[in-house]
């Protein structure tokens, strides 16, 4: 057995030699096409690399809104009055505008109300703190709109409906129910924003309601103040700088929490979820931008799936055909050999051999084209551009040496062995 | 020890080399396969060595089927039978010693066997002095001593030689047959196809005939021809 691997070893390396130029010519191409496997494959493993660093890093912010919101379906008409009309003629005015709002589909005619600017302000009003009224009065009449209060069949078709309202003639404005808070505000009557004691209470819901979702690392919410981020944003400016600044309210930047998920592949559904609890601005995060890598890393992928097949394909026919050449070489040898007796695997071990140490060497060959190469690159890149190099995190040859050497070796060896005994099997008829 | 039985071989190519052959040999016997080119004499030993398939009849060598053989038993029938060619097939780039021995180290033999049984024959051949020679360095009739060496050198119980003396004088070809003869009396069966009349005629063996196919004659102590067979 030993002696048998023995002579197939020095058989395999005499028949190497012999062959010279075939030998050499097909080392070089199978070192080649390992070469060109091997760049896609330092480009798999720096995308591979970065997404997995970026997953790591990945984290969603969840802004907290101090904005007053309110729970409030109803849509408001508003039909101002002219200061020409007359009480008589303002209500003709109202009853053929209610008329043509019964006309509009979709519209609940059972919830149409008059409802007079002082009573809605007051209805507004009631779902209020102490705290966030006591700076707001009622406006004396006349500054805002009487409207029509009514609600709707399906919400879905809102904007539809509401475009249809708002084409009423008479009709100035329709809004619905945050709009018409929003708008209460703007003219003064209405606080915008929260008071602290419901703030807390919103941030603790908040922040309950994140704990409660299933995709979420409960053990790492963390929480962001805007007041001290906006501050430490303005303590990195120059006096210059700051003159733009001067005026704006110190909580500008909403405070948020930060959240890490178990699984990225949810975040579409665990992001959505997040917009979706009440109290909550807006919700950020880099998912795009793994978003793209994935999409890059999937190409490269598709790609060196096809360039490894191609150039093992190349890498198969130069092997076969310089076995090929050894078959035809030692003919007489193999015609002996079958004479006395020699078993297929043992005539056809030298040739196996032949092509797997064409395909180790190559591999091996190709392996130090690689680090010169990625080396290269990698100094290039970090002299030209170093903040680059640092952020993306490109890998270094030592991390990743071990795997590239291990996946030429086997596919250099898996080429030569299957490109010889595909030469074996044609042209040595035993 | 080799039986033919009604056997045919009709080539891919539609040729039929042989129209239903019978003979028996005997065990020890030495066997003159005769007849002119294309006759069949060829095809004969291409199917002792399972080299060819028959297609019709049965083959027996050493009590093996050889038609029933597969593919992975043929080496192993193969080293039960010692071969010799008319252009003797030695490897250029091995001396005679190593010819021999490489023989032995196809069929896994030991080290210690191969140093043992390797000058054994040489010497059985008469060429123990020029174990170190390469072929190229030898005559005509000691390269087949080569030959002959190597394919008794792990014993088989046939010796079939395929017109050994063809490409030698008559002279070395005697000395040849005195070693084949030899041979045959230290109990190995030997069958030789020749076109050598003088041979037959001198050995008085056993001659078997074939000519387009078909055995035209199989006799005892016979001659090349019909006339020396009276």
């Amino acid at each position: 057995m030993f002696r048998a691997i023995r002579r197939a070893f020095t058989e395999g390396v005499s028949g190497m030699a012999k062959n010279g130029l075939m030998t050499v010519t097909s080392l070089l191409v199978v070192t080649a096409c390992i070469f060109v496997f091997g760049v896609f494959l330092m480009c798999i493993f720096n995308i591979n690399h970065m997404t997995s660093k970026m997953a790591n890093d990945y984290q969603v912010d969840v802004y907290v809104s101090r904005d007053i919101t309110v729970d409030d379906d109803s849509i408001s008409v508003f039909v101002p009055r002219d200061f020409s009309l007359d009480d008589a003629a303002y209500q003709e005015k109202l009853n053929s505008v209610e008329t043509l709002i019964m006309g509009v589909p979709n519209v609940d005619v059972s919830s149409i109300a008059f409802v007079s600017a002082k009573t809605k302000l007051e209805s507004f009003l009631a779902t209020l703190s102490d705290e966030e009224k006591n700076d707001y009065q009622v406006p004396s009449d006349g500054v805002i709109a009487d409207s029509f209060s009514l609600k709707l069949e399906d919400y879905d078709a809102k904007i539809e409906t509401l475009r249809h309202l708002g084409e009423i003639n008479g009709v100035q404005e329709v809004l619905d129910g945050k709009e018409t808070y929003a708008y209460f505000a703007s003219l003064g009557s209405l606080p915008t924003t929260v008071s602290t004691a419901r703030y807390d209470e919103i941030k603790e819901s908040i922040r309950a309601e994140i704990a409660k979702l299933d995709n979420v690392d409960t053990e790492d919410i963390g929480f962001i103040d805007g007041k001290e981020k906006f501050a430490s944003f303005k303590e990195g400016l120059s006096e210059e700088e700051l003159k733009d600044f001067e005026g704006l309210p110190e909580d500008l930047v909403p405070d948020a929490y930060t959240v890490k998920l178990k699984d990225l592949s949810l975040a579409d559904d665990t992001i959505a979820k997040l917009e979706a609890l009440p109290h909550v601005e807006s919700v950020e995060n880099s998912r795009d931008l793994i978003a793209v890598i994935d999409n890059l890393k999937d190409i490269v992928q598709k790609i060196s799936i096809w360039i490894i097949v191609a150039f093992a394909l190349v890498s198969l026919f130069i092997i076969s055909n310089t076995i090929k050449l050894t078959v035809h070489n030692r003919r007489k040898e193999i015609n002996i050999m079958k004479y006395v007796g020699a078993t297929d695997s043992y005539i056809r071990g030298p040739f196996i051999t032949e092509g797997i140490m064409i395909g180790l060497l190559s591999a091996v060959l190709a392996f130090f084209v690689s680090q010169w190469t990625y080396e290269g690159l990698m100094s290039a890149i970090s002299s030209s551009a170093s903040a680059i190099s640092a952020n993306i995190g490109l890998m270094k040859f030592s991390d990743i040496w071990a795997r590239l050497l291990g996946s030429y070796l086997v596919l250099g060896g898996v080429i030569g062995a299957f490109g010889s005994s595909i030469s074996v099997r044609r042209y040595l008829h035993v | 020890m080799i039986t033919f039985e009604n056997v045919s071989k009709i080539y891919d190519n539609g040729y039929g080399a042989l129209k239903g052959v019978s003979f028996h040999i005997a065990k020890g016997e030495f066997v003159f396969l005769v007849g002119s080119s294309a006759a069949g004499k060829s095809t004969i030993i291409k199917l002792m060595m399972k080299e060819e398939s028959a297609t019709g009849g049965s083959i027996f060598i050493n009590d093996i089927d050889v038609n029933a053989l597969r593919h992975r038993e043929i080496p192993y029938f193969r080293r039960t039978l010692g071969v010799v060619f008319q252009d003797f097939r030695l490897l250029p780039n091995k001396n005679v010693q190593e010819n021999v021995a490489y023989a032995m180290e196809i069929v896994g033999a030991s080290n210690k066997e191969i140093r043992k049984n390797v000058p054994l024959v040489l010497s059985q051949v008469g060429l123990s002095a020029k174990a170190k020679m390469y072929p190229h360095q030898l005559s005509g009739g000691e390269q087949q001593r080569v030959a002959i060496a190597r394919a008794i050198v792990n014993n088989p119980v046939v010796l079939i030689a395929d017109e050994p003396t063809g490409n030698l004088d008559p002279e070395t070809a005697h000395e040849i047959m005195a070693i084949m003869e030899e041979i045959n009396k230290r109990g190995t069966t030997v069958v030789m196809a020749t076109h050598a009349e003088n041979i037959v005629n001198d050995m008085k063996k056993r001659v078997i005939v074939v000519e387009r196919g078909i055995i035209t004659r199989d006799e005892n102590e016979g001659g090349y021809g019909y006339v020396q067979s009276n």
